[in-house]
């Protein structure tokens, strides 16, 4: 029998470290990650509910489990939605990374770090997965700030808060232990909810400790902080889930989803501020990721009107739309389009690249939640559930739409407004047009066609049976 | 052991932390950052086996040394003046220090008596003390090796409060790793910061 974290852990992983020395040779070390991402996406995508596989006549089974230092990692079939995502992620940026200027390493760490991700939802007891995180961020490193760049003061931030949110996630599990054997002991749950939300607040950057996300996306390339961040929040949200799940004392807290819907509503509102108010386009990214973080918190907010449903069918349209905005700033940057990284170098964009300028404006449209786009099927649903259950918090979500719709409308005049001084016009090639088309496309088929591409990604949802049992 | 080694290693503990948040010196930060980690594995032995205290010491140590290296390779490591007359700002750090040292002495009864009542005092003193000071440090210095060193301290303090709460092997592997790679990650900025100076 094979083993399955054998096969979606500890092959990647050793791959990924064999790689390390034929680092200069990037494209064999992106091929050969390419390719292994996306044999085990499609594995993922096609292993059977009885883990076995019967070919010419044999039948070969998959083991579930595999022991190491007495712990357990553990990878069943309601995992391999979740699986497939992540690696599907590390192959879209992986096939097309040697077009930008990132570390050399590129492919390697990003397939030990899609590898770990994997061992952050499969490691038991799960809260040993905390230690993962921070080993994970501490190999993003050298992708975030290769050698030759400066070290500047994001990336010292992001390494800090990170290492401080393990802490508390750790101490949180110490404390699980003592609510599982005295249920009714009330301090003890409230420091252990502080200490698990603070700990993801600190994770994934949450309203007011964002900073780091914005300056992040400024100093790193935008092709790295884009893989990063999207493996994170997908992985994140997971496992944020996983607590939800495991822990009946969490989820029955009284108002502790309203309460998410209200810190949900709260980023929207001032992410939306934020992103209108940049003048930094490298720094946007950063507030992107916040705003959809503050969607996916009000989803979770909103399970009792299916939120759960929508936070998995909303991966798919978030991603298209994180790459193709990714694509694009680091096509500028790499071209020398964006010296300072500010808007106003990009205008008159549309007229002397319109590719690139079509890329930004449809992936924020996307992000926006524009009827026709990928996003609107499940944007839809969200606002449907925000007015279905508070009204008067509804103020918070226009006033994130609107400030988007400003920013949205602002980014398009300066890509058509005539420049000053004349500029060359800026070379697309072949390739960057086809796959920026082929990124709207994407979010246009996805947009028009919701019910052939995002239901299959609520199976992401399978192993909560718990949470889903809390609200049938 | 004995109750005069535990308040002993406390005291080194607390010593070593406050050099490295005052001085600017690397030669002594990272010996105090070396006689630190000997601090939290003496205090270790009161709860551990030898062979599990000696791993966290082991792999500090090692840290230290790369660093100290590192250093040395990359010619930034000066010649320490131990008896320097120390700066505005290091007075200022002492003093902040010392008075985050008083804070958590007059905090860590009420700590233990709400949230540890099953650790040690003088092991919760250690480790909460060597928290607060290398988070001090964290918000004070922005230089490479500050930060690894601040980072290197928190993490050797709640490696000590966490021991306390629950030992499994898995964990103590992991937490290894960790310490490797943030050492790593800090011969990685100094190598760094040594090609933007050329």
């Amino acid at each position: 029998m094979i083993s399955l974290p054998l096969i979606w852990i500890a092959f990647p992983l050793i791959t990924g470290v064999l790689l390390i020395p034929f680092a200069k040779n990037r494209r064999l070390s992106v091929s050969v990650v390419s390719i292994i991402s996306l044999l085990l996406t499609i594995l993922a995508i096609v292993l059977p509910k009885e883990m076995a596989f019967v070919i010419f006549g044999h039948r070969y089974e998959f083991n579930p489990v595999f022991f190491l230092l007495g712990r357990m990692l553990s990878i069943n079939h309601n995992a391999a939605v979740i699986i497939a995502l992540l690696y599907l992620v590390n192959f879209s940026w992986n096939l097309i990374s040697t077009r930008f200027k990132v570390s050399q390493y590129f492919g390697s760490l990003s397939l030990i770090t899609t590898a770990l991700w994997v061992t952050v939802l499969a490691i038991e007891p799960f809260l040993y997965a905390a230690v993962i995180v921070a080993i994970i961020t501490l190999i993003s490193i050298p992708l975030l700030s290769p050698r030759g760049e400066a070290n500047r003061p994001g990336l010292f931030r992001y390494l800090i808060l990170q290492l401080l949110a393990t802490s508390l996630i750790l101490l949180s599990g110490w404390m699980l232990a003592g609510i599982v054997s005295a249920p009714s002991a009330s301090p003890l749950i409230f420091r252990a909810t502080v200490m698990v939300l603070l700990g993801f607040i600190l994770w994934l950057g949450v309203f007011p400790l964002n900073s780091w996300l914005s300056m992040l996306s400024d100093e790193s390339h935008h092709w790295v902080v884009g893989m990063l961040l999207s493996m994170r929040q997908i992985a994140l949200i997971i496992y944020f889930l996983h607590f939800l799940d495991r822990f009946a004392w969490l989820r029955n807290l009284p108002n502790i989803f309203k309460d998410m819907q209200l810190i949900g509503l709260v980023i929207i509102a001032f992410g939306g501020i934020a992103a209108a108010s940049q003048k930094s386009i490298r720094r946007l990214f950063g507030f992107f990721f916040l705003i959809e973080t503050g969607y996916t918190l009000l989803s979770i907010g909103l399970a009792a009107h299916g939120g759960l449903n929508q936070v998995a069918m909303s991966f798919i349209p978030r991603l298209i739309s994180y790459w193709l905005w990714a694509f694009t700033v680091a096509s500028l940057s790499d071209q020398g389009n964006l010296k300072l990284g500010y808007l106003n170098e990009l205008s008159g964009l549309f007229y002397r690249a319109p590719f690139l300028a079509s890329g930004l404006f449809f992936s924020l449209l996307n992000l926006l939640g524009v009827p026709l786009f990928a996003f609107f099927p499940v944007r839809r649903l969200v606002w449907a559930g925000v007015a279905g259950s508070q009204t008067s918090w509804l103020i918070f979500l226009v006033i994130g739409i609107a400030s988007m719709i400003v920013h949205a409308l602002n980014l398009l005049r300066i890509f058509i407004q005539p420049e000053s001084e004349t500029r060359p016009a800026t070379p697309e090639a072949p390739s960057q047009k086809f796959f920026i088309g082929l990124g709207i496309l994407l979010l246009i088929v996805v947009g028009i066609f919701p019910h052939f591409f995002l239901p299959y990604w609520t199976g992401i949802l399978a192993p909560f049976t718990n949470l889903f049992n809390a609200f049938p | 052991m004995s109750q005069t080694l535990i308040i002993l290693s406390v005291v080194l503990v607390f010593i070593c932390a406050i050099v490295n948040l005052v001085r600017r010196q690397w030669g002594i930060n990272l010996i105090a950052l070396a006689l630190q980690y000997i601090g939290v594995f003496l205090l270790q032995l009161a709860l551990r086996s030898l062979m599990m205290s000696t791993i966290p010491l082991l792999v500090g140590i090692m840290m230290t040394i790369t660093l100290w290296v590192t250093l040395i390779g990359t010619d930034q490591l000066k010649k320490p003046e131990p008896f320097k007359a120390p700066t505005s700002g290091e007075v200022f750090r002492a003093v902040a220090g010392l008075v985050t040292v008083i804070f958590v002495v007059l905090l860590v009864p009420i700590i233990r008596r709400e949230v540890f009542p099953e650790t040690g005092s003088y092991l919760l003193l250690g480790s909460i003390g060597l928290i607060a000071l290398s988070l001090l440090q964290l918000g004070m210095k922005t230089e490479p090796l500050y930060i690894i060193i601040g980072l290197l301290s928190f993490l050797s303090g709640f490696q000590l409060l966490y021991v306390a709460l629950e030992t499994s092997a898995l964990l103590e592997a992991l937490f290894a790793v960790l310490n490797l790679g943030l050492g790593l990650t800090g011969v990685f900025f100094l190598v760094k910061a040594e090609d933007e100076a050329q």
